[in-house]
C-alpha cells in the first residue's frame, strides 16, 4: 500500500470530490482530500503528496492560488498539479497554467480521462 | 548770265543754265520765229547783231529787250556761241508805244481821263494841262502851261527831291518816278497839299524827252484808308490781346483761312500763315479726326439757319498734344445770299475742359460713394423739409421710388412724419448735428424697420442753414440678430444643460451598463460553474454505476442509465452553447489559430456522426480536395462543422442523404453540407441565424435543439473572416455554405 502515490484532491463539491477520490483510488492511489483550498495547502505540506488536483473555483482560496502558494514554497522540488476547471474559456486554462499547473481537466471529466492525465503526471505507464 | 538777268525775267542764273531750252520758252510768240530765224541763220552766224524782241518773265509780264551780241570762234575760226547783252527796254517801248499814238487820240484821252493830266519838257516846264488838273490844283490851262511844274502843284519840302529825280533820269534814263505808280503829296493853288497817286511816264523825243504825269486827287481814299487803317490798327491791338485766335475763313471743307490771328499758334503750335490759304496746311487737317464730323454739322446748321454757331472740339497740336477749343462764329453772306465768310473766334479751354472733367469725376465719385455707401442717406432742403437728394439705401429703406419733392407727411404715417420733422427743426435751429437712437420707420410696403439716424445741418457761408443731411442705418437686421443671438444663446445653453444631464445619465447608465456586463460575465460564469458541477456530479455517478464500480447493472438497467446520461450529455451542450453566446456577445470570442486541415476536420466530424447517421438511416458522404495553407481555430471549426451536420441528419428523413464537401475556391474554402431533408421555406431562411430561432419544421416533427447552433455557426465562421449562407427548397433540402478566406482571414 506505501507503494500507492499520495494524491492531494481539493474540491469544495463533495459529491465531485468522492467522486474523484473514488476514481483514484480504484486506479490504485492513496487520496487525502480537502473541501478547501486553505485545507489543501495545509494537507499538501503536512503529506507531500505526489500529486495534486485542484478544483479552480473553491470558496476562499482558489486551486490557482494554491497552485502559486506551493510553487512558492517548493524548494528545488515540484509536485505535478492538475487542475479541474468548469470554466472552458482559453484565459483560465491560461491563468491555471501560468500559476504552475501543469495540466487541466475540464468539467465534467470521464473517468479514465481523469485516470490517465493522472498516471501521465506521475509517470506511470497507462 | 549775269544775275541781273533774274530781276529782268525772274528765273535764276541756275535755271538758265539747267534749261538750255529756257530761252526759246521765255521767248514772246510773236516774236519767237524771227529771233529763231536770226540765230540759226547760217548765214548770219558769224555776224553780230542788235535786235529788240519780248520775252515773257516768270510773272507773265511781257518784256521788251535788246539783244546786242558778238559771235564767237573756235580754234578753227568756225562759230560756236554769241556773245552779247539783255537790257530791258519795257519803259521805252512803252513810250515809243504812247508817242505812235496820234497827238489828237492822246489828248481826248488825256481830256477824258478822270485824273488830272499834266505834262511838262524836260526843263521842268508845264506844256499840257487838262480840265481835271484844272479842277484839282484851280489853275486853269492858260495859267498853268509854261509854269515851272515844281513851283505850281509840287509841295516846297518835296521839290528837292522831284528836282533830283528829274536830273537823274535825264541822265541816266532810269528814275524813282518814271514808270512807277506812286502816292506823294500834291499842291493847289491856293497852297494847301493833299495826297495824289502819280504816275509818270517818259516820251523820248528825239534828243530831249517830254514828261506825262497822271495824278489822282486820293484825300477821299487816303482818308478812309487812314481811318480804315486806324481801324484796322485797333482791331489788331483787339485782336492780338483777345485770349483765343480769331478768323476769318471760306465755308469749304479745309476751312480755308483768309485771316487767322497769330493766337493761332499758341493753340496748335503752328503760325498762323501756315494757315492762310492753306499755305502750309487746312486747318480742317488739325481738327481732331472723331470731331470733324459734329464740327461740320455745328457750322453748317449755322450756314442753314443764319445764325452764329457754337461748338467744342479737340484740335491735334504740332506736339501731339490734344487741345480742347470753343469756337464761336457766325456765317457772314453776300448780297447774293450765299456763304461769302465764316468770321468767328477759337478759344482754348483744354484748362477748363480738364477742370470741368475733374469736377465731373469727382461729382461722380461722390455720387458712387452716396449710391453705394450702405447707410441710408437723404438731404432735405431746410425751408419746407423736402427730400432734394436720396441715395439708392434710402429708397431700398423707405420702399418705392423714393421720395424726391416730397415732404415726410407726404409717404409717412403722421405721426411719424410729424416726429422726424421735429428732429429736423431741432438740428436746423440747434446748429448742431444729432444722433437719433432706435426709431421704428414705416416702410411704403408697410413693413417696420428699426433705424438709428444722425442728421447734420448744412449752412451757407452767413450761417444760414440751407439744407439738412441725414444718414440712417437700417438695424433692423441687427436688433433681430442680436434677438437671434440672444434666443440661440439661450437655446444654447439650454441644450448645453440638457447635453449635460444626458451626458451624466449616460455615464451613469454607461457605468451602470459597465456593472450589469460585469454582472452578466460573473452570472454566465457562475451559470456554467453552477450548472456543469452538478452535472459533473451526474455524469461521473452515472459512469461509475455503468462501469458497474457499484455492482453488476441489468441490461434494463443499463438503457434507463443510458437515458439519463444522454439527457445529461444534451443539457451540458446547451450549457456550452449558451456560454459561447454570451461570449460572443461580449465580444471576447477568441480563437487559437494554428494551421488546420480542414478535410481531416471534416472526416473527423463524419465520423462521429456516423453511428447516428447510421441509426437513422442517413447516408453521410465527404468528397474533399486537398486545401492547404489554411489557419484557424480547429476546437471552434470542429463544432461549427458538428453543428452543420448534426444539424443536417436531424432534418434528413430516413433514406435521404447528406454531403459533405471541401473544395478551395477563389482564394477561399469552402465547405458544404448539403442535405435531402425537408427544406426551409424562403421566409424562414432570412431569420435562420438569428438566436433561439428554430424553423417551423423543426418544431412541428419535435426535432431537438436550442436554435443556437447556427447563431454559433455564424458566429465561428466570422470569427474566420468568413461566411456562411445557406439555400433551400422546401421537400428537396438544404445546402449550408461556409467560405473561410485562406491565409488571410481575420485575426484573433
Amino acid at each position: 500500500v506505501s507503494d500507492a502515490p499520495l494524491v492531494l484532491v481539493a474540491d469544495d463539491d463533495e459529491d465531485i470530490r468522492h467522486l474523484v477520490t473514488l476514481r483514484l483510488e480504484r486506479a490504485g492511489c492513496r487520496v487525502v482530500a480537502a473541501a478547501t483550498g486553505d485545507a489543501a495547502l495545509a494537507l499538501a505540506v503536512a503529506h507531500d503528496p505526489a500529486l495534486a488536483v485542484l478544483d479552480v473555483m473553491m470558496p476562499g482560496m482558489t486551486g490557482l492560488e494554491v497552485t502559486e502558494r506551493i510553487r512558492e514554497s517548493e524548494d528545488g522540488t515540484r509536485m505535478p498539479i492538475l487542475l479541474l476547471t468548469a470554466r472552458v474559456q482559453e484565459a483560465d486554462v491560461e491563468h491555471g497554467l501560468a500559476a504552475g499547473a501543469d495540466g487541466y481537466v475540464k468539467k465534467p471529466f470521464s473517468g479514465p480521462e481523469l485516470i490517465e492525465r493522472v498516471r501521465e503526471l506521475l509517470g506511470l505507464a497507462a | 548770265m549775269s544775275p541781273q538777268i533774274e530781276a529782268m525775267l525772274g528765273y535764276t542764273v541756275e535755271e538758265w543754265r539747267a534749261d538750255p531750252d529756257l530761252f526759246v520758252k521765255t521767248l514772246h510768240v510773236d516774236d519767237r520765229e524771227r529771233m529763231l530765224a536770226r540765230l540759226t541763220d547760217p548765214n548770219a552766224k558769224h555776224l553780230p547783231y542788235v535786235e529788240e524782241y519780248r520775252m515773257v518773265g516768270r510773272d507773265g509780264r511781257v518784256v521788251w529787250v535788246r539783244d546786242g551780241a558778238v559771235p564767237v570762234f573756235d580754234d578753227a575760226g568756225t562759230p560756236k556761241q554769241f556773245q552779247g547783252y539783255l537790257l530791258d527796254i519795257t519803259e521805252r517801248k512803252l513810250a515809243e508805244e504812247d508817242a505812235r499814238i496820234g497827238v489828237a487820240r492822246v489828248r481826248s484821252i488825256v481830256d477824258g481821263a478822270l485824273d488830272a493830266v499834266v505834262s511838262m519838257d524836260a526843263s521842268g516846264t508845264i506844256t499840257g494841262w487838262n480840265a481835271n488838273a484844272e479842277t484839282v490844283f484851280g489853275w486853269t490851262a492858260e495859267e498853268a502851261v509854261g509854269r515851272r511844274l515844281a513851283d505850281t502843284i509840287v509841295p516846297p519840302p518835296q521839290r528837292e527831291a522831284y528836282r533830283r529825280g528829274i536830273d537823274e533820269y535825264l541822265r541816266t534814263g532810269t528814275g524813282p518816278v518814271v514808270g512807277q505808280r506812286i502816292e506823294v503829296n500834291a499842291m493847289r493853288r491856293d497852297g494847301t497839299e493833299f495826297p495824289v497817286e502819280l504816275a509818270v511816264t517818259a516820251v523820248p523825243s528825239g534828243d530831249t524827252v517830254f514828261f506825262n504825269a497822271f495824278l489822282r486827287d486820293i484825300s477821299q481814299r487816303r482818308a478812309s484808308e487812314d481811318a480804315l487803317r486806324a481801324g484796322e490798327e485797333r482791331y489788331r491791338t483787339l485782336i492780338e490781346n483777345i485770349p483765343g485766335a480769331v478768323y476769318r475763313c471760306s465755308a469749304d471743307e479745309d476751312w480755308t483761312m483768309a485771316f487767322i490771328s497769330d493766337e493761332i499758334e499758341t493753340i496748335t503750335g503752328y503760325p498762323a500763315s501756315d494757315y492762310l490759304g492753306n499755305a502750309i496746311r487746312s486747318f480742317a487737317s488739325v481738327i481732331y479726326p472723331d470731331d470733324v464730323e459734329a464740327v461740320n454739322g455745328m457750322v453748317e446748321a449755322g450756314i442753314r439757319e443764319h445764325r452764329p454757331f457754337v461748338c467744342e472740339y479737340r484740335l491735334v497740336r504740332a506736339d501731339g498734344d490734344i487741345r480742347w477749343v470753343h469756337e464761336k462764329g457766325q456765317p457772314v453772306y453776300g448780297p447774293d445770299g450765299v456763304t461769302r465768310w465764316l468770321d468767328g473766334a477759337i478759344f482754348d479751354i483744354t484748362e477748363r475742359k480738364r477742370a470741368e472733367d475733374e469736377q465731373a469725376r469727382t461729382q461722380a465719385l461722390l455720387d458712387t460713394i452716396v449710391d453705394h455707401i450702405p447707410m441710408a442717406l437723404f438731404v432735405k432742403d431746410a425751408q419746407e423739409l423736402r427730400y432734394v437728394r436720396v441715395n439708392r439705401a434710402h429708397n431700398e429703406l423707405v420702399g418705392g421710388k423714393g421720395p424726391l419733392g416730397l415732404r415726410d407727411r407726404d409717404f409717412y404715417p403722421a405721426e411719424l412724419a410729424d416726429s422726424f420733422v421735429a428732429e429736423d427743426r431741432e438740428v436746423l435751429a440747434g446748429g448742431a448735428p444729432i444722433e437719433i437712437g432706435e426709431e421704428t420707420l414705416i416702410t411704403a410696403d408697410g413693413g417696420e424697420r428699426v433705424i438709428r439716424t444722425a442728421k447734420v445741418p448744412i449752412r451757407d457761408e452767413d450761417g444760414r442753414p440751407l439744407y439738412l443731411l441725414g444718414i440712417s442705418e437700417d438695424i433692423t437686421e441687427r436688433k433681430e440678430a442680436e434677438r437671434e443671438r440672444e434666443r440661440l444663446l439661450a437655446a444654447e445653453q439650454l441644450a448645453r444643460a440638457e447635453a449635460e444631464a444626458a451626458r451624466s445619465e449616460l455615464a451613469e447608465q454607461n457605468l451602470e451598463l459597465r456593472k450589469l456586463d460585469h454582472l452578466k460575465d460573473e452570472f454566465v460564469a457562475l451559470v456554467s460553474h453552477e450548472l456543469r458541477t452538478p452535472l459533473t456530479s451526474i455524469i461521473g455517478y452515472l459512469d461509475l454505476v455503468l462501469d458497474e464500480e457499484g455492482g453488476p447493472v441489468t441490461e434494463e438497467q443499463r438503457r434507463f442509465l443510458e437515458v439519463i446520461r444522454r439527457n445529461s450529455q444534451r443539457l451540458l451542450h446547451l450549457v456550452g452553447d449558451l456560454l459561447f453566446v454570451a461570449q460572443v456577445d461580449a465580444g471576447k470570442l477568441s480563437l487559437e489559430k494554428l494551421p488546420v486541415d480542414l478535410t481531416e476536420l471534416a472526416r473527423d466530424c463524419l465520423e462521429a456522426v456516423r453511428p447516428r447517421a447510421a441509426e437513422k438511416g442517413v447516408h453521410v458522404e465527404l468528397a474533399a480536395d486537398d486545401v492547404t495553407g489554411f489557419e484557424g481555430d480547429r476546437l471552434r471549426l470542429s463544432q461549427l462543422f458538428d453543428n452543420l451536420v448534426s444539424n443536417a441528419i436531424k432534418f434528413t428523413p430516413t433514406g435521404g442523404r447528406v454531403d459533405i464537401g471541401v473544395v478551395r475556391r477563389n482564394g477561399c474554402a469552402v465547405v458544404t453540407v448539403a442535405d435531402t431533408g425537408i427544406g426551409i421555406p424562403p421566409e424562414e431562411q432570412a431569420r435562420l441565424f438569428e438566436r433561439f430561432f428554430r424553423a417551423d419544421g423543426a418544431t412541428r416533427l419535435a426535432i431537438q435543439g436550442t436554435g443556437l447552433g447556427l447563431t454559433i455557426s455564424k458566429a465561428i465562421a466570422e470569427a474566420h473572416g468568413g461566411t456562411i449562407g445557406v439555400e433551400s427548397q422546401e421537400g428537396v433540402g438544404t445546402t449550408f455554405a461556409v467560405e473561410l478566406p485562406i491565409g488571410s482571414g481575420a485575426s484573433s
